[in-house]
């Protein structure tokens, strides 16, 4: 009878903690930390940040399980993602030095600051070092969206000369200076993770040599079984909005669609918005409310929800809307709406596009054309198109297969 | 009995003023001594008027020797009346009567002067100097004469000689005539003796409570002046050449006379009146009769003894001759080849149109070299063509060093023909004393060490920093990330007190994020770049040491090792530096060569060939003039035995070329590695170019360099 191999020491590597705030790129590592503490193949063991915490008795502690760390940092720099604490490196290097992962996953160089695959492998010089990216931070200085300041235009490549039209104030050479930094620093990446085709061809294109980098997209919770299945009788269409409310979510672009169907009378599709809209400025709430007043009776705000009443909600719905003017990278309501079998309509752009196929799982409309979409939504209100229903099955095999591909990376 | 002599009286006249009968006439040889002394009797148609006789003789040749002239004068209270008939000299038996011409009458008093006038200065010895002073006073007068007059602070002043006087100080009563009119006054008179007179008599200083002649007229030497002296009348008249003086010239004048003069209240008044006393604080130049405005926004004092004074200054052309400088013993006239005129805005410009004076060059920066004192309250003293005097105080000094030098460089836009004057005779000493002053204290530093240093660095990279602490973090993180060099040394210089904490603790930030050790030394005040790299070097410890701007970021590692194994190689390369390039990947630095500039005097100024364009294809060492500071590596013991780089270039400029020339005097080389290629983020990391004393500064530097290096370069560039 042989020995068990020696399982696989995993560290997960979160900017945040969904304990203490939820982010998509938080519960994607969340998430895949509980798929390997709970699997069969790994130890696994959570790091997460908070920023700026209250006087920390520690720079690392474990305010929550005995497998989860929490880095108290004290401030950044979100322009070259450096760490300014000195007490961070020493800290990091005894955990390591500790918990000796054999694979760090990184999601996100938030907090932590870019050095940190250098600090890593200073301590530990076999570990192998994976990030997944989430956004597009590394390219674009503007919050990782790749559109542009002040007019919100997208963005198709990063330069100096650019990103200081965004940016009048910061110089080219720092722009040239902070690509070079990271750059260099994601040198010490062994592999890089995309949730998208579009985010990993985007940073190909920045630099990132193309087989130093995969796409596997971001585990979500797998698909419910104890929700009833419900059958609604009528023979409205229900479209469903889900996300923060903001321009670059494209609620302007549905509110404007919803009030051109209000003025042709059509009155067999209802449009319900659920998210937050109160993160957003004064100006733009103002702006939202007025516009929601405007758009007719078929509109309805229905506030904000989370991730334990997602499904219930989208359940109610026919259709998901995602018209967003951004690239988006692999939003995690499309993945919300294909595990609870709904369609999605998305702007036909970057990684929302690309992970809805044309036809079979949903439909594209040209990105900001609020008259495309108004007609789209009137064609799908006919009994005869209504959408397919995916399959349960193949939904949790992808999920599964999430898992594997990552457990492949990791081994490499 | 009455003798047998003869002789005539030809007019006679009685003198009331000095109680004389005055008698004049001729008389034959024999007679001669009872004229000169005798007893006389004057018979008139009235009476008889007798007394002691005087006279005298005079040649009167045409009596063709029947006798000689005679004047004889007696004692007379009273004048007779009628007309006289008869004289008779001497006494007793032996008198002589002499009988008056029968056309001869009583003569009054201006007649008598008449007949008396040719006569009198054969006579006068003989004669009562009363009797004289009353005839014929000016026959009494002592002749001197005025070489120069003018005035002082609203004082006048007379000066000349005269034949005979004891020397002193004395008051008089004078009189002198100016245009015809006379004036009287009591004054003071000075005599000293005086050089060129060789005894022939002595010095005279008049001084008058008001001027000799009324300014409106003009300024005119007096045509007579008259003064009592001892009894004597002393009358000076212009000597050939005599001169109206006032204000400066007339002060130096009589300064130059004060050590001559014996102490006395006249010499204190010379010495009151001719020193500044003038000056009493304050600006008196609004009281000078012509328009002139002098306005100091800046003195500056420019040791050990310089002072360089910055303003502006209205006057029509040629009102003002010239400008001294006072400070406590010394008194300097500014030179004209240290007046810099600035170009000055408008609102000054202005003020001088509404005096009709256009000179849009108005302003100035002018530059004493000697004649500051350290604790001298200076003035200024400002002549003017008319000879009046005007003082201007000065402003405290608020600036030094580093801030004076840059007030100096702001001040204009100098290129082309204004360059070469400017830099010459004024910015160029003036920055060159300032730099050194400011440089000559020990720089104060502080050095922290982060982590162990290691025991026997190949090579010590030194690093100065100002202002871009971004730069710092970006470098030291990229030169971690791919180690430059085996055992590096990497020594940063903050040259930016006041980011001292900022630095210290990006350092220790540093250190803990790449566990590389670091060492800080932190400047207690700004030195520029020269002496930061300098102070870095003595704290280096490498065997070699790589100069390095902050603006210098490496494109992978091992590079100052492969530039340190050229060094080892070819002993004969004194410097060796990589290929710079911009983020673009154009060439910024591939050796340097260099090019007089027309706009910057001509001189040497380094050209950097192939700036801005992608590289040629080339590979290895490329032998050049110069290199750039930017990044340079050389031996350690070759950098100290130079003394690092010239700390007399400012902040930093042409100090690397002249470290290359240095070398080559030597007889070794400069290379660049074009296998070797690095990021230079050129000039980022000093103040815009665009300010203009950062411009001017270079120009200074430019200078400072052709001093050195223009005739080698010049040989060099013929060759």
């Amino acid at each position: 009878m042989t020995a068990a191999p020696p399982k696989l020491r995993v560290l997960i590597a979160s900017h945040g903690h969904p304990k203490i705030a939820k982010g998509g790129a938080e519960i994607a590592a969340w998430q895949l930390y509980q798929e390997l503490l709970h699997g069969p193949d790994c130890e696994a063991w959570f790091l997460g940040c908070e920023a700026d915490a209250q006087e920390p008795h520690a720079r690392i502690t474990q305010p929550f399980t005995d497998r989860e760390y929490l880095y108290s940092g004290q401030g950044f720099d979100w322009f070259r993602f450096a760490n300014p604490d000195p007490l961070f490196p020493e800290a990091f290097t005894a955990l390591l030095l500790q918990l000796r992962p054999d694979v760090i996953n990184f999601h996100h160089y938030g907090r932590f600051g870019v050095e940190v695959f250098r600090i890593a492998r200073r301590a530990l010089p076999q570990v192998r070092i994976i990030l997944t990216l989430h956004e597009y931070l590394a390219i674009c200085h503007h919050f990782g969206q790749m559109v542009t300041r002040p007019h919100l235009h997208l963005c198709h490549s990063a330069s100096p000369h650019a990103c200081n039209r965004c940016f009048p104030d910061i110089e080219r050479e720092r722009f040239f200076l902070r690509k070079l930094y990271l750059q260099t620093y994601f040198r010490d990446v062994d592999h890089f993770i995309s949730p998208s085709d579009f985010l990993r061809d985007r940073y190909i294109a920045w630099g990132i040599e193309p087989d130093r980098i995969s796409m596997i997209e971001n585990l979500v919770a797998p698909p419910r079984t104890d929700l009833p299945t419900t059958t609604r009788q009528d023979q409205l269409l229900r479209v469903g909005f889900f996300g923060n409310i903001s321009h670059l979510k494209g609620i302007d672009v549905l509110l404007e669609a919803a009030r051109q169907l209000e003025l042709a009378e059509i009155t067999d599709i209802i449009i319900e918005i659920h998210g937050e809209y109160r993160l957003q400025p004064p100006e733009f709430q103002t702006a939202f409310l007025a516009r929601l007043a405007e758009a007719g009776s078929n509109v309805h705000h229905l506030g904000p929800y989370d991730e334990i009443t997602v499904d219930q909600i989208m359940r109610q719905v026919d259709v998901v809307v995602v018209p967003s003017v951004w690239w988006e990278n692999s939003p995690v309501v499309i993945q919300e709406a294909r595990r609870n079998n709904r369609p999605v309509i998305c702007s036909d752009i970057g990684g929302m596009a690309e992970k809805v196929v044309e036809g079979e799982d949903g439909w594209h409309f040209p990105v900001g054309n609020a008259q495309a979409l108004a007609s789209l939504l009137r064609r799908l209100s006919n009994p005869d198109n209504k959408p397919s229903k995916n399959n349960n099955s193949i939904i949790l095999k992808n999920h599964l297969d999430k898992i594997r591909l990552h457990l492949t990376l990791f081994l490499k | 009995m009455i003798g047998s002599g003869r002789g005539h009286i030809d007019f006679y006249g009685h003198v009331p003023a000095t109680g004389h009968y005055l008698l004049g006439g001729w008389a034959s040889e024999d007679l001669i001594d009872i004229v000169q002394a005798g007893d006389l009797a004057l018979d008139f148609e009235d009476g008889t008027v007798a007394g002691l006789a005087s006279g005298a003789t005079y040649p009167r040749p045409a009596l063709g020797g029947l006798g000689t002239g005679i004047i004889i004068f007696v004692t007379a209270a009273d004048a007779a009346h009628g007309r006289l008939q008869s004289v008779r000299l001497g006494t007793g038996t032996s008198s002589v009567r002499i009988v008056p011409s029968p056309d001869a009458t009583a003569a009054d008093q201006a007649t008598l002067q008449g007949m008396l006038g040719p006569i009198l200065p054969h006579v006068a010895k003989s004669l009562p100097r009363l009797l004289i002073s009353h005839l014929a006073p000016d026959l009494l007068l002592i002749r001197g004469f005025i070489d120069l007059a003018g005035t002082l602070d609203h004082t006048g002043i007379i000066c000349g000689w005269a034949p005979t006087g004891q020397l002193g100080d004395r008051q008089v009563e004078a009189s002198w005539v100016t245009s015809g009119q006379t004036t009287t006054t009591q004054a003071t008179l000075i005599l000293h003796e005086r050089d060129g007179l060789e005894g022939r008599g002595v010095g005279l200083i008049l001084i008058l409570p008001f001027p000799p002649a009324d300014p409106s007229p003009g300024k005119i030497v007096p045509t007579q002046l008259r003064f009592q002296l001892d009894g004597e009348t002393l009358l000076l008249t212009p000597a050939q050449g005599a001169e109206w003086l006032d204000g400066a010239r007339l002060r130096d004048t009589l300064r130059a006379m004060l050590p001559r003069l014996d102490r006395g209240d006249g010499h204190d008044r010379l010495t009151r009146l001719t020193a500044p006393r003038g000056y009493r604080g304050g600006n008196t130049l609004e009281s000078l009769q012509d328009f002139v405005k002098l306005e100091i926004d800046d003195a500056i004092s420019c040791p050990p003894g310089g002072l360089i004074l910055m303003g502006w200054r209205l006057a029509h052309p040629d009102t003002i001759v010239s400008i001294l400088l006072h400070a406590g013993p010394h008194i300097t006239q500014i030179r004209p080849e240290h007046w810099l005129p600035i170009a000055r805005g408008d609102e000054v410009v202005a003020i001088g149109e509404q005096h009709g004076i256009s000179d849009p060059r108005c302003g100035f920066i002018a530059y004493i070299p000697e004649g500051h004192a350290p604790h001298a309250t200076p003035f200024l003293e400002i002549r003017t063509k008319r000879g009046e005097v005007g003082y201007r105080d000065l402003p405290p000094p608020r600036l030094s060093g580093r801030r004076a030098i840059e007030a100096l460089l702001n001040a204009g836009d100098f290129q082309y023909a204004d360059l070469a004057p400017a830099f010459d005779h004024v910015l160029g000493p003036a920055i060159t004393r300032l730099n050194q002053h400011r440089l000559a204290r020990p720089a104060s530093t502080a050095t922290i060490q982060f982590g162990a240093p290691h025991p026997a660095p190949r090579c010590s990279v030194i690093v100065p920093i100002y202002r871009r602490l971004d730069h710092m973090d970006f470098q030291a993180g990229l030169l971690a990330a791919e180690p430059p060099c085996q055992d590096v040394e990497l020594i940063y210089v903050l040259d930016d007190p006041p980011l001292r904490r900022d630095a210290e603790n990006l350092a220790a930030v540093l250190h803990a994020r790449h566990a590389m050790p670091i060492t800080l030394i932190c400047l207690a005040e700004n030195r520029g770049f020269a002496p930061a790299s300098n102070i870095g070097l003595n704290a280096a410890r490498g065997h070699y040491v790589c100069l390095m701007n902050s603006d210098v970021f490496p494109q992978g590692p091992a590079w100052l090792d492969r530039l340190c194994n050229r060094l080892e190689a070819n002993p004969l390369i004194g410097v060796i530096g990589p290929m710079l390039v911009y983020e673009d990947g154009s060439v910024q630095h591939r050796g340097m060569n260099f090019r007089r500039l027309p706009q910057f005097g001509n001189w040497f100024f380094g050209d950097h060939p192939g700036k801005g364009l992608k590289p040629e294809p080339a590979s290895g060492l490329l032998q050049c003039p110069s290199i750039t500071g930017a990044c340079m590596v050389l031996r350690r013991d070759l950098a100290t035995k130079l003394g690092g780089f010239d700390e007399g270039y400012i902040i930093g400029d042409f100090e690397d070329s002249d470290l290359c020339l240095r070398l080559q005097q030597r007889g070794l080389h400069c290379a660049v590695d074009l296998d070797e290629r690095l990021y230079h983020l050129e000039r980022k990391s000093q103040a815009s170019s665009a300010l203009r004393w950062r411009m001017n500064l270079t120009v200074y530097n430019a200078w400072l360099h052709h001093q050195r290096w223009g005739e080698t370069l010049t040989r060099l560039d013929a060759a």
